[in-house]
């Protein structure tokens, strides 16, 4: 009976615990900006890459946008949807989808004699991935990531046969599809 | 760590292999064969044809012969001037040129020459074949005609062809059909029914008294047609490259090449022999002459890989050494005519120009008529008969301040 008024002190305190704990499990919803830049390595060659993606990082799943640039035989500027997965003790682990549109960046191609057309397009652009991530300070994380790119480009070449031109331009279009490994290393900001 | 980050893609890279994929638009045209015998044996006057693609004219009293590229000859009834009436359709195939002499008309028929009897337009006879005498004629683009039967027409096909891009060029076409590259600037294909032969620019016939003189690519042949309907080949003569046109004058042939313009003499009618050049920039160059002048039109565009298009007036006072007195800026200048001190001028799509050319040095334009593309003009009794694009005019210039359209024939739009 005396010990009445001790349970009823203690109650709030109780609730207060509780309380907190239910905090700490609702994930929240917090913007991060990944920075990245590797290598791709494909038949024709090994050239740099580099991305800068931001989005909202909920739980586990991070998505968002990004913006890039890639060396690899065209020089291009991937404008891609950003996908990520963390998993894992600590979340060490992830899995990474980007999808989008390459653009053209700058002069691409040299002059070449008697051609009357000479156009380099975009088209898609596709990287997907695993990698591993560790803590490297209160609010970020650095990781190594390892994919299989593609990206896509259409050259349009035309040339006049005749010296002096010709009623009839000689048009082809050629429908590059680049299949590269990329590795990356990346710092993550937020968390 | 860096080292791992390039050498795991590296390893794996020799796995990777691009795509690349080289599509070209081209259109092609099937031939489609007849036998010798079944094509000879219908050169004869059949039932009239609309005009489709007309070529080169040829007007015998009150007939005209109008060719029908790579098809054959209109005869067309011209004793009415205002009202011609189309009675028969010569089957030839490959035919781009004609030439007349009293009643015997000569028409090539792709590599062969025919030699017909038109003294009844409504029932020609053929006299003669004579195999093998422009062997020069193709179609160029890679294609090779099977010479054992005669193309009688073309199957058009537009195509996609999908090929490597390791070939290095455009993908390649077939020996059995003629092929056109996809065109984006320029002239489109839509338009086009059938590959024309090589060489279709104005008159490479023509006969002087009993000699009837032809010109390839490089060579002048000559025939003696004393006896008309029997013409005897003599040995060709090398004449230069890029040969175009060729037009008679008193005892001289003019040649109209892409390079010039050259002049042979006649004294031996059978040995004609090479009397003096006029250089010129490269460009087709059709040519006519009156006592004193050599009228040459260049025009840019087709075969012709030049960028001119002028009239030049050269002085023939010594024909060894032609001189050039003076060029006139044109549009597209193609066929021309003469008649007195009236000058005829097709200019392409700006119509058919009339001028003043009593004074070459300076031409008065007198009248334009507009054309649809003007393409080659022939005078006769005061009369203009000019084939353009859309069809076969015919002007009275009796007056010509006052030029009077008296008929035309059109171009029949339907396949």
């Amino acid at each position: 009976m005396r010990k009445w008024w001790v349970i009823v002190l203690l109650l709030p305190f109780a609730s207060l615990s509780q309380e907190k704990e239910t905090k700490k499990d609702i994930p929240r919803l917090n913007l991060h900006v990944i920075v990245s830049g590797g290598v791709a390595a494909g038949e024709k060659s090994t050239k740099a890459v580099a991305q800068l993606s931001g989005g909202l990082m909920f739980g586990p799943f991070f998505t968002g946008a990004g913006v890039g640039v890639d060396f690899y035989h065209f020089k291009t500027i991937p404008v891609f949807a950003d996908l990520r997965y963390s998993f894992g003790p600590k979340k060490a682990l992830f899995v990474y989808a980007n999808g989008g549109y390459n653009f053209v960046a700058g002069r691409n191609l040299e002059p070449v004699f008697a051609r009357t057309k000479d156009i380099l397009k975009g088209g898609l652009y596709l990287d997907g991935g695993f990698g591993i991530q560790a803590i490297a300070s209160p609010k970020d994380r650095v990781g190594v990531s390892f994919g299989f790119s593609s990206k896509s480009n259409v050259h349009i070449i035309g040339f006049s046969p005749c010296t002096g031109g010709c009623p009839n331009e000689v048009v082809y279009t050629d429908r590059f599809t680049f299949y590269r490994i990329v590795s990356k290393l990346s710092w993550n900001f937020g968390r | 760590m860096a080292l791992l980050l390039a050498a795991v893609p590296i390893l794996f890279s020799a796995c990777m292999k691009d795509s690349c994929k080289r599509q070209q638009v081209i259109t092609m045209f099937i031939p489609v064969y007849g036998s010798k015998a079944d094509v000879r044996n219908n050169i004869k006057s059949n039932a009239p044809k609309p005009l489709k693609k007309p070529g080169k004219i040829y007007m015998l009293g009150n007939t005209i012969f109008l060719n029908e590229i790579d098809k054959g000859i209109h005869v067309i009834d011209n004793s009415n001037p205002s009202n011609p009436v189309n009675i028969a359709f010569i089957d030839i195939p490959g035919n781009l040129d004609i030439a007349v002499k009293g009643n015997i008309l000569y028409a090539d028929m792709y590599t062969d020459m025919v030699t017909l009897d038109i003294t009844n337009p409504s029932n020609v006879i053929v006299k003669k074949f004579s195999d093998n005498i422009f062997p020069y004629r193709s179609y160029g683009n890679g294609f090779v005609a099977n010479t054992d039967q005669i193309i009688i027409d073309w199957v058009r096909k537009d195509t996609t062809i999908t090929a490597s891009c390791d070939m290095g060029g455009p993908v390649m076409v077939r020996e059995d059909v003629f092929t056109l590259a996809s065109a984006s600037t320029g002239q489109s294909n839509a338009s086009i029914s059938g590959p024309a032969g090589v060489g279709g620019s104005m008159a490479r016939f023509t006969i002087v008294n009993d000699r009837l003189y032809t010109v390839s690519n490089s060579h002048l042949d000559v025939f003696n047609i004393s006896n008309a309907v029997d013409p005897q080949r003599g040995n060709p003569v090398h004449i230069g490259w890029n040969i175009e046109t060729i037009y008679p004058f008193k005892d001289k042939l003019f040649i109209g090449s892409m390079t010039g313009m050259q002049v042979y003499s006649l004294a031996n009618p059978d040995a004609p022999a090479h009397l003096a050049q006029f250089q010129h920039a490269q460009s087709c160059d059709p040519v006519i002459a009156d006592d004193n002048y050599a009228y040459v039109t260049l025009h840019s565009g087709n075969m012709c890989m030049g960028s001119l298009n002028q009239l030049d007036i050269v002085k023939l006072n010594n024909l060894s050494n032609p001189v050039l007195q003076k060029t006139y800026q044109m549009t597209s200048p193609h066929g021309l005519s003469k008649d007195g001190n009236l000058l005829f001028i097709c200019d392409g799509e700006a119509g058919l120009k009339l001028y003043n050319a009593s004074d070459v040095m300076n031409l008065q334009l007198l009248k334009v008529v507009s054309t649809k593309t003007a393409y080659d003009v022939i005078t006769f009794n005061k009369i203009a008969l000019l084939v353009g694009d859309d069809g076969l005019y015919q002007y009275d210039y009796s007056d010509p301040s006052m030029i009077r359209l008296l008929s035309k024939i059109n171009i029949s739009l339907l396949p």
